[in-house]
């Protein structure tokens, strides 16, 4: 069997589906117009729609069930009593049971926060950690190069001159 | 210029039922209860329809109203309401009928069995197979024959039927309720309305019982479900 249509049956298919379709007022103006066409022209199109309406209209013979006067108060009862037999039962749990879930939950989410950051912390080796220790003297390693030596250094701190340039860089 | 999606607000405006069903989310009783009254019969006549009991069918439709309730806390409107209404009861339906098969309860025949309709059953096979002159049937027996060619069709074809005739919707409102694409629909529409065009092409053309049907129809006054 093919797909595009070829095989007689898959045809016929086809045309039903477009002709239901068109019963259906699913078709747009351009595929509505062909089948137009095609009606005013071929007899047996025409009968084959006038039957498949004909079937369509004798559902209408179903028998529509009427339901019994009380259904809806009975329905709405039936709804409330089980929203109240829901909310005893949530009722009759303990307090600190309906909480469970979201304690879990926290706890799971921040054991997972402090595996995670142990985890990263292990990935460090010692070596980085003494650069991250010496990282404040590495950025300003170019201005300690024009220093005589450390006595000068100590020196400029006696006299608060780090301070100064805190306070001026803030 | 393409067109706008439609949201939640201009289903709010396009649809009461779902402005009702917001109500019922403010907890209003009042607008569920129209929500009820608007919405039962057609249930019922769907389950009715696709499962076949009447009793169950009105359980069914409780089942449907107790889990829009239950739902509508968190009800957003993301389609016409009656499309997430029968949405949840082509669910329901689809579990009724899996939960029926657990059972293994097997239905030999048509659902009907009643001694009335036994009578007039026997009298369209008599005048389905000439012995009385052929007569027009009447609304009872047109409705008798309607339903068992909708028995001929398979569960999805009598739903898209029910949903597509009964309740007026398109192919995509269809689409949507029953979770298949358009052109399933399309396809499933299609075949149904033909199976139903064959099934009914005697009486539509002569107007009275079709023979194959005569069979069947005697059939269902003999047989009844049986539990295995």
């Amino acid at each position: 069997m093919t797909d595009n249509g070829d095989n007689p049956n898959n045809l016929d298919l086809m045309e039903q589906e477009e002709l239901v379709a068109y019963l259906d007022g699913e078709l747009d103006a351009a595929r509505s117009a062909i089948i137009d066409r095609r009606l005013a022209e071929d007899p047996e199109y025409r009968v084959r729609l006038q039957q498949l309406q004909q079937a369509w209209d004798l559902l209408d013979e179903l028998p529509r069930p009427r339901t019994a006067e009380d259904f809806t108060r009975s329905t709405v009862e039936v709804v409330v009593a089980s929203a109240n037999a829901e909310v005893d039962r949530l009722a009759a749990i303990p307090r600190w049971r309906r909480w469970l879930p979201t304690l879990m939950g926290t706890t799971l989410l921040l054991a997972a926060a402090a595996g995670g950051f142990l985890f990263s912390w292990l990935q460090v080796t010692a070596e980085d950690r003494q650069l991250l220790r010496d990282l404040p003297v590495i950025e300003k390693l170019n201005q300690y190069r024009y220093v005589p030596s450390v006595e000068f250094l100590r020196m400029l701190q006696q006299q608060d001159l780090f301070s100064l340039e805190a306070s001026d860089e803030s | 210029m393409a067109a706008r999606p439609i949201v939640a607000k201009d289903y709010e405006q396009l649809d009461p039922d779902v402005r009702l069903m917001l109500q019922v989310k403010d907890d209003q009783a009042a607008a569920f209860e129209e929500l009820v009254r608007r919405y039962q019969v057609r249930l019922v006549a769907i389950f009715q329809q696709t499962l076949g009991s009447r009793e169950q069918a009105e359980d069914l439709a409780q089942e449907v109203f107790l889990r829009i309730y239950r739902a509508r806390k968190t009800y957003e409107p993301r389609s016409r309401f009656s499309t997430w209404l029968f949405t949840i009861a082509n669910n329901v339906a689809h579990n009724a009928r899996r939960s029926r098969a657990r059972r293994k309860e097997v239905q030999l025949a048509g659902r009907k069995s009643s001694s009335i309709l036994a009578g007039s059953l026997s009298q369209l096979v008599e005048a389905a197979s000439g012995l009385l002159p052929t007569r027009c049937l009447d609304r009872s027996e047109r409705a008798e024959l309607v339903n068992l060619a909708m028995e001929t069709l398979n569960e999805r074809q009598r739903m898209a039927v029910l949903l597509s005739k009964f309740e007026g919707m398109s192919y995509a409102d269809i689409s949507e309720t029953m979770g298949l694409s358009v052109s399933a629909i399309k396809s499933l529409l299609s075949r149904a309305r033909g199976n139903l065009r064959e099934v009914l092409e005697p009486y539509i053309n002569e107007g009275n019982l079709p023979a194959a049907m005569g069979a069947a129809l005697q059939d269902s006054g003999e047989n009844e479900s049986v539990e295995i």
